[in-house]
């Protein structure tokens, strides 16, 4: 049988055989094992498929591991003479034997730990760093990308969105009689519900209660497949206009609100002011779709009009049915629906997305980026210890030597030393994952908490096998090359204690001098784009002035408040008494605030356009606001006025004020002062429907930090008086005693009011792109941890390197070699060495940040001065590094080094 | 006596050389249709009790071999000592004095549906 017609299989297992046998073992029986396999693997491969020969080969290849860890303990048990007695054959005595030899090796290991508590104490460390980072970023990794949502099945859970691509709309909602066509027409999904947002108020008991709700489709339950932890879901009767109002709360509501009342079903509260019947609790994990707490169904108006497009679709795929199969028929559906209904659904499209994706959406890739980054850290910690075992080991050659003269064999002093990295491994690894812990709240403690709670990790036993799997790993990783120099060298060198030529020794030295700088600098390279681009974001100007303002969220109850004169009068009244306040220096209200997401656009056109496609009639950003509110929010007025009280009344002429952005689509060029805009995609027939514009004010970040500005008009509060609105106060003194007052201000004209999200607008800011601050500390937080390390390891290199060429040095010296000849000696060869890592380490950055573009904002991946400052930091940091052994050999004197001769 | 059971490999190896000699790949496929798949050794756990008898003097490398046009010279036969037969049957012994140590209790084994 020739080389080349043994399968691979058979070679990579003859390999291991050779590998990792005890010789005896190996030389009595390698031959007819590996003959034993490959007889074995000829026989079944003609019978079996392919995945069940991986398996075999992979049972194999365990069992011949686990099978030559125990011969090399057999052959280390033959020291004992008792070992021949017939119970070695029990199965159930060998494994006390394991656990004592263990212990006793864990013994020796701990000993030589306690022995130089300052190494173990750095080395630890460092082990504690790499994991740390990486299992407190695998915890968010794992609860963004890995953990199901808690749905069964949930990949099969899909969102759906109308879109109108012609307009740039992608996250348009369907209405009532477009869902039930969809849930008639489509053949893929096994259900189809619609769901819709809304906040909700729980009045009754101490204070009113603002909480984020959803409307849904009846069988929203059934789409979901989740059973209420108690009583029943939605029936379809409860969606009709006419039906008695019933609602599911979510199980924290529950606990907090009703005290965990178990018979909660069946009783009623008032919600927006209606009663309601509690049909059911939904439990915990469920918050559907985003930190929703309670749910009812729509009550859908048959009447609506096609074009009221309020609800969004989530749909559970047929078992075998993919997205794409999905997204086709649902296309199929829209063309038929455009050709039924041209008025309405001409031009409007559809897209799927997973329901995962939806609720985390870009946060998993960035996570996934910053795990990467953390992973890198993880092997540079590895890189590290091994350079500290290196020079830890060095100094132990004459331990090792006494150990090797007095018969122990090289195997197993690899074993010891391995344990002892084991054991290190496991003490950082314990660390480690309490930092991971600490380090998991203090992601939490950047991340806003209205953020999703499902972006919350949690120790589960995946996670922890996977930490355990990379404890170990990493315990192997770092110890078993140095263990292996260790002991290579001649055991004649080792007694004698001279250092031998340190030749195996010094070049894995360098080498991990390269890997340590090579690992640095692509950690460093990586962590400073995403910094920079982090800090790019941060310095954007947001076109409003965030300081000293404060703001908080208020609801009229929708039942009690349904006249609009009784709303503006409040509204008067409030702003009245709290622009009166003397550390107010100013107060307005506003529909949505500056800087967060934006849900209500109104169709708009110019005046002058006589003849147009309904179809092209712009989406437009639309809020209601009283005067005062630029100001107040510090955005710039450029042109006209602002709102005055008299625009609050019916009786006067009708204005909007209007942003550059909204200004440069309609009137390209022109000065938009004067100029009209008509409401509705229709014939603006009636005067009530068209605005003249009074005021032109700059742009803020309206749809997204860092995205363009859309198209934005503002309506004066009083014409159009909102129930939902915002508080926004420009404060001279203490911004919480503004609040407070301001809370009973409004308490005292009427105490069912209920109040929510009370905030600075830098903590709004913050939340709203809070992802960027979460980079900016992440990343520059593993660049510190990586120049650390990389510090450490090339300090260690050298000293080692010094360490071993001690002697030389000295006698190069003595015979009259000047010190800077050593410098050049010793530098030299770590200058090639950090000049290797470079190499590598562009090289690897060049190819990784290419997929970082995406992510980036501002900053090339190929970021010139990203590049050149990573390399000069680590270039000096490294050479200083790797300066100080030679300062300190400078020091020592030259008898103290000979004097042993 | 002892009365601490042998491991299946090592059990399984000595039923398997009892009544005749055979090298491993033999021994692999003897115990496998023995005991309708439900022992099935890799090639190291066999090697590794292999070499645990061969040191136990339990068995021992098989002089005789078969007929030259039956044989491969690359195989190894192995037989069973008196030793190993004597553990062999100890090891019978010791399963049928631990049955004797329940048979008072009124149980009875898994009926073959049950298992």
């Amino acid at each position: 049988m020739t080389v080349a017609r043994v399968p691979l299989p058979v070679r990579v297992y003859a390999w291991i055989v050779r590998r990792f046998l005890p010789r005896a073992f190996r030389e009595r029986h390698g031959d007819r094992l590996v003959q034993l396999f490959g007889d074995n693997w000829l026989v079944e491969s003609r019978t079996r498929p392919k995945p069940a020969m991986v398996a075999l080969f992979l049972v194999e290849v365990l069992a011949l591991l686990a099978n030559a860890a125990r011969e090399h303990v057999a052959v280390w048990q033959r020291v004992s003479p008792s070992r021949l007695n017939s119970s070695d054959c029990a199965g159930l005595g060998e494994r006390v034997r394991w656990i004592r030899f263990l212990a006793r090796d864990l013994r020796h290991a701990a000993r030589a730990l306690r022995k130089r508590p300052g190494f173990t104490a750095i080395a630890v460390a460092t082990v504690a760093v790499g994991i740390g980072a990486n299992t407190s970023v695998f915890g968010l990794l794992h609860s963004v990308l890995i953990r199901p949502l808690p749905f069964p099945d949930s990949n099969r859970l899909l969102v759906v969105d109308a879109t109108a691509p012609e307009r740039g709309v992608d996250d348009m909602g369907f209405s009532y009689a477009e869902l039930l066509d969809w849930q008639e027409m489509n053949r893929e999904f096994d259900a189809l519900a619609g769901f819709y947002y809304a906040d909700l108020t729980v009045s009754g008991g101490d204070s009113p209660l603002r909480l984020k709700g959803t409307l849904v489709s009846a069988n929203f339950l059934e789409v979901l497949s989740v059973r209420p932890m108690l009583g029943r879901g939605f029936l379809p009767r409860e969606e009709s206009l006419h039906a008695d109002r019933s609602i599911l709360i979510g199980e924290g509501l529950w606990r907090s609100r009703f005290g965990s009342d178990p018979n909660i079903v069946g009783s009623s509260v008032t919600v927006g002011g209606e009663s309601s019947t509690i049909v059911g609790v939904l439990p915990a994990q469920v918050t559907f779709p985003e930190a929703s707490q309670i749910w009812m169904p729509f009550r859908w108006d048959p009447e609506n009009p096609r074009y009221m497009r309020e609800a969004r679709m989530i749909g559970r795929l047929r078992p075998g049915a993919t997205t794409d199969q999905a997204l086709t028929d649902l296309q199929r559906i829209a063309a038929l629906l455009a050709e039924r209904h041209p008025d309405t659904n001409a031009g409007v499209g559809v897209r799927v997305r997973l329901l995962r994706e939806v609720v985390f959406g870009n946060d998993g890739e960035r996570i996934l980026i910053l795990y990467v980054v953390a992973s890198l850290v993880l092997l540079l910690a590895c890189a590290n210890v091994a350079s500290l075992l290196l020079v830890r080991n060095d100094s132990r050659r004459h331990e090792l030597a006494i150990r090797s003269s007095l018969g122990a064999g090289r195997g197993q002093i690899v074993r010891l030393l391995l344990t002892e990295s084991l054991l290190m491994a496991v003490l950082g690894g314990v660390l480690g994952i309490a930092l991971g812990w600490y380090g998991r709240d203090f992601l939490l403690a950047i991340r806003p908490r209205e953020l999703q709670p499902l972006f919350f990790p949690e120790i589960r036993p995946d996670f922890l096998f996977v930490t355990v799997a990379i404890v170990t790993a990493t315990g192997v990783l770092f110890g078993l090359l140095p263990s292996l120099t260790a002991t290579g060298a001649g055991s004649s060198g080792l007694v004698r204690n001279t250092g031998g030529d340190g030749k195996s020794g010094s070049k894995l030295g360098l080498t991990l001098v390269s890997a340590n700088v090579a690992l640095a600098l692509t950690v460093l390279v990586g962590a400073s784009l995403m910094v920079k681009s982090a800090m790019r974001h941060g310095a954007l100007h947001p076109g409003f002035d965030p300081d000293n303002v404060v703001t908080l969220q208020l609801h009229l109850p929708d039942a009690d408040w349904t006249d609009r004169a009784r709303r503006r009068t409040f509204f008067e009244e409030v702003l009245t008494e709290v622009r009166a306040m003397p550390e107010v220096e100013s107060a307005s209200v506003i529909t949505e605030l500056a800087a967060e997401p934006k849900s209500q656009r109104w169709r708009m056109r110019q005046e002058g356009t006589e003849s147009y496609d309904p179809r092209e009639v712009p989406l437009v950003l639309t809020d209601v606001c009283d005067k005062g509110y630029f100001e107040t929010m510090g955005i710039p007025l450029l042109a006209g006025r602002d709102f005055a009280g008299a625009d609050r009344r019916d009786d006067t002429p009708q204005v909007v004020i209007v942003n550059v952005a909204l200004a440069r689509r309609f009137w390209p060029g022109e000065n938009p002062i004067g100029k009209r805009i008509g409401l509705g995609g229709g014939t603006p027939s009636s005067e009530d429907r068209w605005y003249r514009v009074v005021g032109l004010v700059g742009d803020t970040y309206n749809s997204g930090w860092g995205s363009p500005t859309e198209p934005q008009a503002f309506f004066p509060l009083g014409k159009i008086t909102p129930y939902d609105s915002y508080f926004t106060v420009r404060t001279v003194g203490n911004a919480k005693a503004v609040l407070t007052a301001m809370r009973e201000r409004i308490w005292s004209v009427n105490p069912d009011i209920p109040l929510s999200r009370i905030r600075t607008m830098e903590q709004v800011v913050r939340q709203s792109n809070w992802h960027v601050s979460f980079n900016s500390w992440a990343f520059s937080l593993f660049s510190v941890i990586a120049l650390v390390l990389a510090a450490t390891g090339v300090y260690a290199i050298t000293a080692h390197t010094v360490a071993r060429r001690w002697r030389e040095f000295a006698i190069r010296i003595a015979v009259g070699a000047c010190s800077r000849d050593v410098d050049r000696l010793v530098l030299g060869r770590g200058a090639r060495a950090l000049g290797s890592g470079v190499v590598l380490g562009l090289s690897v950055s060049l190819v990784g940040a290419r997929f970082l573009g995406a992510m980036l904002f501002g900053v090339s991946p190929m970021d010139l001065g990203v590049y050149v400052t990573s390399l000069g930091v680590l270039t000096v940091v490294s050479l200083s590094a790797g300066l100080v052994p030679l300062i300190r050999l400078r020091r020592q004197s030259l008898m103290a080094v000979l004097g042993g001769e | 006596m002892d009365t601490r059971p042998l491991s299946i490999p090592v059990f399984q190896i000595l039923v398997s050389l009892s009544d005749r000699q055979l090298h491993g790949y033999a021994m692999l496929r003897d115990i496998k249709s023995r005991t309708a798949g439900r022992v099935s050794l890799t090639a190291s756990t066999l090697y590794s009790a292999v070499n645990r008898l061969l040191d136990a003097g339990w068995i021992r490398e098989s002089e005789d071999r078969p007929a030259p046009e039956l044989d491969d010279e690359r195989r190894r036969y192995f037989a069973i000592t008196p030793s190993g037969l004597e553990a062999l049957r100890h090891e019978l012994w010791r399963m049928d004095w631990m049955l004797s140590t329940v048979r008072d209790k009124g149980i009875g084994p898994l009926a073959p549906r049950e298992q």
